[in-house]
């Protein structure tokens, strides 16, 4: 964390080292005023990035904020269809008591990409329920 | 997320392996394998997702391709089945067909924009099936079928087959360019 603090303060429109620290706090769940502080930063700079969009929707998640996070998770998908994502928007889906839309993308996730091991964890969250 | 801050080291890795490959074919030994080819279809159906890698950013599209004799279209899908763009391909000409207003993913727009795209398009078709006409040099499986194939513009990485023998994972290292492609059905036409 203090590397991505100094590469802040050295170049404090870095998009990635932003994200990133500010990431890596919402995921600690500490700081997280700061962390949405850095990621809108981030965002400001790269509005269409889709591991950005999916840091905001999950600092709004950590901050409870759950329909706000929606539209990011959201959007983050229509980038790139990646298993951290979808993991974190079928967790937000499960907060919002979205069960049935839960498992409709955990299953759109899994026909393409059988293999990915974090289905494991996603499977795992909606078995629970 | 933040895999983004290492992404360019595991491209340089990538790129640095790819070009210590071996590009002579694997012995097969003889009496214990059963022989097999790469099927090369005229009609077929094929869906997946196509993941690109390119700088720092990493997007993905779901993919329907339908291959009709000489006539092919290639609609590109967002996660929730959002057309982004759709091509129709015949010999020597890609039209599209239908595109979002605007396509506003600047990853996307500089992919789309390159001429190397319009290679990908156009070999598609080839690099899903293995029927490329312009080897350089290929790696078998045991089996038989491609494992590599290099062009003098592109390599491509054959992972996984299914039950009838077509392929399911693929690697592309397209000038640099880096995709993968994963073909969730195959849908075989007579």
């Amino acid at each position: 964390m203090n590397d991505l603090k100094k590469l802040i303060s050295l170049d404090p429109d870095n998009a990635q080292a932003l994200n990133a620290l500010g990431y890596t706090w919402a995921n600690k769940n500490i700081n997280l005023k700061d962390a949405n502080s850095y990621i809108d930063k981030a965002l400001s700079l790269e509005p269409n990035d889709a591991a950005i969009l999916d840091s905001k929707g999950w600092v709004l998640y950590r901050m409870g904020e759950y329909l706000k996070a929606e539209n990011y998770f959201i959007k983050a998908l229509k980038f790139s269809e990646d298993s951290e994502i979808v993991s974190h928007y079928v967790k937000l889906l499960l907060k919002l008591k979205k069960v049935e839309k839960a498992n409709k993308i955990y299953l759109k996730y899994l026909e393409i990409n059988p293999e990915d091991k974090k289905l494991i964890e996603i499977k795992k969250i909606l078995n629970e329920i | 997320m933040k895999y983004k801050v290492i992404l360019l080291s595991f491209i340089f890795i990538g790129l640095t392996g790819c070009a210590n490959l071996e590009v002579s074919k694997k012995n097969n030994s003889a009496g214990e394998i059963i022989y097999k080819k790469n099927n090369f279809y005229k009609k077929y159906k094929a869906t997946g997702v196509i993941k690109f890698k390119l700088k720092e950013d990493k997007i993905s599209s779901r993919f329907n391709y339908k291959k009709n004799n000489d006539s092919e279209t290639i609609d590109f899908l967002d996660f929730f089945n959002n057309t982004i763009i759709a091509f129709e391909v015949t010999p020597g000409v890609i039209k599209i067909k239908n595109a979002k207003k605007n396509i506003n993913s600047q990853a996307l727009k500089e992919i789309i924009n390159r001429p190397i795209f319009k290679n990908i398009i156009v070999n598609f078709s080839g690099i899903l099936s293995g029927n490329i006409k312009d080897k350089d040099s290929t790696i078998s499986y045991k089996n038989g079928l491609y494992e590599k194939i290099k062009t003098s513009e592109y390599e491509i990485d054959y992972k996984t087959y299914n039950e009838m023998l077509l392929p399911t994972h693929l690697e592309v290292n397209f000038s640099k360019i880096l995709f993968s492609i994963k073909i969730s059905n195959w849908e075989l036409k007579k």
